[in-house]
């Protein structure tokens, strides 16, 4: 990366490399890594590695994400340290990823404020292993803060007993925040029941703007086919670019 | 089917893409559009979305916009598309 580069811009790299690795030839691979190494934050840098891992061959792959790794462990900040573990540990074989879904499990308990914390969970939830999963849920279903306890949970909804959804439905309509009100309609979307969902429905609708038309679609999605009936795939998509709200002004 | 949940039909959604004047937005935008259209269309709404992200003054934003058009470039361009993404994070 060029000197004057900012962290921001780092990130930037990481996420650009996202929709390119899987079309990289060895070449171009080789070339991405050289600019990874050169990231100089090491959450970014970490991010970018764990991605470039799927470009090197098998055998050399947990050696890129043990690098990806140590970048992530040089964090002092838990939250930098868990969004930069996650990456890489979500993709290591899985005799070490139970161990690295403790380490990041550790780290984001280790997080003052429930907010970050009730962050950090929800992100946990990209590494797969059911006892960090377990203990995820039960940590984000102990945040005292309503609106983030509401948020990290939503990241759960699949393993919400009903009583919980609707608890957290009844949750939404409170949250001032149209995009974080949108992020947890999404989210329960797919595992509303019927009259539930009809009356989150309701709810997005009282949404505006982007919010609104992005609630309004994920829950299009999770309405039964009879319900649907025009093609499923024109509902606009929704967009990584978009849920970012901090990014969408750059 | 409550009318709101209807689907945009998809011509009106690129319209609307078309007419946003932000040339980050509207790359986005378009980008966003392009798995929803008939084969016949893409390499026109690529092209579009690709002219709209080289308006952008700021180069990482720029390549950041043009990498989320790689999937959707032919096989023989993409490489090079990732070429000139990656090199304006070499500096």
């Amino acid at each position: 990366m060029p000197a004057s580069s900012q962290p921001a811009d780092e990130f930037a790299f990481a996420r650009a490399l996202d929709p390119m690795v899987a079309h990289m030839d060895a070449a171009i691979a080789s070339r991405a890594l050289r600019v990874a190494r050169a990231v100089r934050d090491p959450g970014a840098r970490a991010r970018a590695l764990a991605v470039l891992s799927r470009t090197v061959p098998e055998d050399e792959r947990p050696d890129l994400l043990e690098e990806a790794l140590a970048a992530a462990r040089s964090i002092g900040d838990p939250w930098r340290r868990v969004r930069a573990l996650v990456p890489a540990a979500s993709r290591m074989p899985e005799p070490a990823r139970e161990a690295l879904a403790r380490e990041a499990f550790d780290a984001a308990m280790s997080i003052q404020g429930d907010w970050l914390r009730g962050r950090a969970l929800s992100m946990l939830r990209r590494i797969p292993t059911a006892e960090l999963r377990r203990r995820a849920l039960e940590a984000a279903l102990a945040l005292k803060a309503p609106k983030e306890r509401a948020s990290a949970l939503s990241a759960f909804a699949g393993d919400l007993p009903p009583d919980e959804l609707e608890r957290l439905l009844a949750q939404a309509e409170s949250i001032p925040d149209e995009w974080l009100r949108q992020s947890l309609l999404a989210s329960l979307a797919e595992h509303l029941p019927r009259p539930a969902l009809e009356r989150a429905v309701d709810l997005a609708r009282r949404l505006h703007g982007t919010p609104r038309a992005l609630a309004l679609a994920e829950l299009g999605h999770a309405l039964p086919d009879r319900d649907r009936r025009c093609e499923r795939t024109h509902w606009p998509k929704r967009a990584a670019w978009l849920s970012r709200p901090n990014e969408r002004k750059r | 089917m409550p009318e709101e949940l209807r689907p945009q039909p998809a011509g009106e959604a690129l319209a609307a893409a078309r007419a946003v004047s932000d040339p980050a937005l509207r790359a986005a935008l378009l980008a966003d559009r392009i798995e929803f259209l008939p084969e016949g269309r893409v390499s026109e709404v690529v092209g579009e979305a690709g002219l709209a992200a080289r308006e952008i003054v700021d180069p990482i934003l720029r390549a950041e916009r043009l990498s989320g058009l790689i999937p959707f470039l032919k096989e023989a361009e993409r490489l090079a598309g990732i070429g000139e993404v990656l090199t304006s994070f070499e500096g």
